[in-house]
């Protein structure tokens, strides 16, 4: 489904990706994992073309993405972002709406789609299609921020920290709502996180990164059984959480 | 209050009309500052680059003074609304272009990052996301420009676009309150509205634009619909001219003379003559500008304009201290008419000459000029009104009575205006200034103005007896021009009219209407 290979990027001279290669198949769960500046959330919107490579290419379905006019590639990539990104002046419905309507979806279609979205995230119509973002909690935020990719239903989500500014509590009870959400196992995921926690529940990759390059790549039982040096080991035992 | 709803009464029609074309004039300018302004705002939020140069631009436009500026766009646009509205408009842009480039810069970096990982178009981003988002902060933008143009709109009544300002101006030259008061309140009314109506619209929300949007539209459409006829001739005529007796009621009154006018300031009035935007102005009969322009007085053959023929006042202590002193004042009596007038202040305002340099000049020509004798009798104190004219006759005294007397001048010049000077005179802190006798009878005595009063000599002999009665000062025989309104049109049109007076203009525009 996405195919990135030797990305490289740098910012006025200061290497923030490079040589970064991976592949993801449709229902892949790629996670990439690292420290703060390891490059993992410049990688991300390179899939996307929020940034584009100095080199290297991102294959969508076997296609350059540069092939693509950017918005209709990235109507096809749903995008969660830390810090939920809603439009403030928007209505939750609206929020959610936002990518079926550029689609030119009709009226009734994109109500039924909303209803049903707020429904599966335990949300509801009546209480909540009609406040503004500021009247709602982070968790339901992030919701709603899920809910609005989803809508058009994307083949691919990518998703930038998406548990970063929930509170410890919340943070794992939505985590295993979207696990256990039928929508986002169908996807194909590409998702940035520094929580080692989040990578092993929601990955069948991950691919931990360090000064712009992946160190190691493999599912979560490989890295665990074999990483590859002591940053990898030390990383996935927590110890360096948060350096 | 019972004056001022008399006024308001009896003025009911002229005072709608002054508001619909403010409201008009306010309207549009904002209208148009808004289509240059916003997508300029953009511009510059989007190339940073630019936002310097064009607030910096927009800045400077805010600097000018406005009546430099209409004066500037005479030439380009003419009078009347266009170079108004014009001025109005750049008035407007800095508040405009520095609130969208302000509330589009303040657009939260994650919202625009959602709106494009979203897929959306980057005009698709600006009108979803940052437009709406911004909106708040570019309406109170365009809700200060509203405000300002509001005030400053009443300057268009100086350069014959009409609004508010010809009672303001109006009332403040004529010293009628209630006048004033039937400018100042209505426009205060509208600039409170404006103010009221974008608070609310702030408040809107983005699907509610569409509506007022298009009331807006129909508001300006209607308020567009009041046009100013125009005839063959034009005259402008300044505010306080308009309304004076010995003015334009007095043309209209004696003279029968129908002609459209436009109120218009005095700075700008000669320029537009000369520009043919106008064909007939109010002036000075000596001012330097007709000889700069090329510009003929019209004779007043009816005598509706006092007479202001220039003499000096005098203390009589001083006379009686100083015997020699009337005698050498007395040598300028019936010397300069006004032509000559008109051309020594044309030198001094516009050759740039200095006001001694043409004194003396003239006075060598007359064959008047003495050397200083570096007297030590005594001191002569000469004071002088704050104009070109006044400076030109005191450096002419000084010289005068240096050069045949053994006394001294010392020259207080500069005294603000009449009341000034002659409080100075009567206070002992002056001896003599040039006074005009239509002042002295109507600013200094009061005096009503009957028939008998518009000829030169009973309006002369009038004052003199009046002054030394009342306050013991002396006028001396005059100097020979007379510094009067007066009607004047450009000279070449005039000639190709056959008009040399006011009576001729008022034929002249009787049979052209037949």
């Amino acid at each position: 489904m996405i195919e990135a290979s030797q990305l490289n990027k740098s910012f006025d001279g200061r290497v923030a990706v490079q040589g970064v290669s991976f592949r993801v198949p449709e229902g892949g769960r790629l996670m990439l994992l690292g420290t703060s500046g390891s490059g993992k959330t410049t990688t991300l919107r390179m899939l996307n073309r929020l940034i584009d490579p100095d080199g290297g290419t991102v294959l969508f379905r076997g296609q350059d993405t540069r092939t693509f006019r950017p918005e209709i590639l990235r109507r096809q990539m749903g995008y969660v972002m830390q810090q939920y990104g809603l439009f403030p002046h928007y209505t939750v419905a609206e929020n959610i709406a936002i990518v079926p309507r550029l689609l030119h979806w009709d009226k009734p279609r994109i109500r039924r789609r909303t209803e049903d979205l707020l429904h599966q995230l335990g949300l509801s119509w009546d209480a909540h299609a009609h406040q503004y973002p500021h009247q709602l909690s982070g968790g339901q935020q992030q919701r709603v921020g899920l809910a609005r990719a989803l809508a058009a239903d994307p083949p691919v989500l990518l998703m930038d920290e998406p548990f970063g500014a929930l509170d410890p509590v919340t943070r794992t009870r939505i985590r295993q709502e979207f696990l256990e959400l039928d929508e986002f196992k169908s996807k194909t995921v590409v998702m940035v996180t520094h929580d080692i926690r989040d990578a092993l529940e929601l990955g069948d990759h991950i691919g931990i990164m360090d000064k712009g390059r992946i160190i190691q790549m493999g599912t979560p039982g490989e890295l665990q059984q074999n990483p590859a040096n002591d940053f990898v080991a030390a990383f996935l035992h927590g110890q360096t959480d948060a350096s | 209050m019972k004056e001022f709803l008399q006024f308001l009464e009896s003025q009911s029609g002229k005072l709608l009309e002054q508001t619909l074309t403010h409201i008009h004039l306010t309207l549009l300018s904002v209208a148009l500052a808004i289509l240059a302004g916003v997508p300029l705002g953009i511009l510059i939020a989007r190339k940073q680059k630019l936002a310097g140069i064009t607030l910096g631009f927009a800045g400077v436009m805010q600097t000018i003074p406005s009546i430099a500026l209409l004066g500037f766009l005479i030439p380009l646009l003419g009078i009347g609304p266009k170079p108004a509205i014009f001025a109005l408009f750049l008035y407007a842009l800095l508040p405009i272009i520095r609130n969208t480039y302000t509330g589009i810069r303040g657009v939260d970096a994650t919202v625009r990052e959602a709106a494009v990982a979203m897929g959306m178009t980057r005009s698709q981003v600006l009108f979803k996301a940052e437009l709406p988002l911004a909106m708040p902060v570019i309406l109170a933008g365009i809700r200060t420009a509203a405000v300002i143009n509001v005030g400053v709109a009443t300057l268009a009544a100086y350069i014959a676009a009409g609004g508010l300002g010809e009672f303001i101006f109006g009332g403040i030259a004529l010293n009628n309150t209630s006048m004033i008061l039937a400018g100042a309140i209505p426009a205060a009314l509208l600039a409170i509205m404006f103010d009221f109506l974008l608070s609310r619209a702030q408040q809107l929300s983005m699907r509610h634009f569409r509506w007022a949007g298009a009331a807006a539209l129909i508001v300006f459409a209607f308020s567009a619909m009041t046009p100013a006829a125009k005839g063959k001739l034009l005259a402008g005529f300044t505010p306080e001219f308009m309304g004076r007796e010995d003015g334009w009621l007095g043309l209209k009154r004696v003279y029968g003379l129908k002609i459209p006018t436009v109120v218009i300031n005095d700075a700008v009035m000669y320029q537009a003559l000369h520009e043919e935007k106008l064909d007939v102005v109010s002036g000075y009969s000596t001012d330097g500008r007709i000889r700069a322009y090329h510009l003929i007085t019209l004779d007043d053959d009816q005598l509706i304009f006092p007479p202001y023929h220039a003499a000096p006042v005098v203390r009589k202590d001083a006379l009686e201290r100083f015997p020699e002193l009337g005698p050498a004042l007395g040598l300028l009596a019936g010397r300069i008419n006004d032509s000559v007038m008109t051309y020594l202040n044309y030198r001094v305002d516009y050759l740039k000459e200095s006001p001694a340099a043409v004194a003396r000049g003239f006075l060598e020509k007359e064959g008047l000029f003495k050397p200083s004798r570096n007297g030590k009798k005594g001191v002569v104190r000469m004071g002088s009104k704050i104009f070109t004219e006044q400076y030109i006759l005191c450096e002419m005294y000084k010289i005068l009575v240096e050069g045949n007397t053994e006394l001294s001048i010392s020259s207080k010049t500069g005294l603000g205006g009449t009341k000034i000077c002659f409080d100075a005179l009567t206070n002992d802190q002056i001896d003599f200034y040039p006074e005009y006798t239509g002042t002295g009878l109507l600013v200094i005595l009061q005096e009503p103005l009957t028939d008998n009063l518009r000829h030169k000599d009973s309006a002369f002999n009038f004052v003199r007896r009046q002054f030394d009665q009342k306050y013991g000062l002396q006028w001396l025989q005059p100097i020979g021009f007379n510094n009067a309104y007066a009607l004047m049109m450009r000279e070449e049109a005039a000639r190709k009219m056959g008009i040399r007076s006011i009576s001729d203009l008022t034929r002249f525009l009787d049979t052209q209407k037949n």
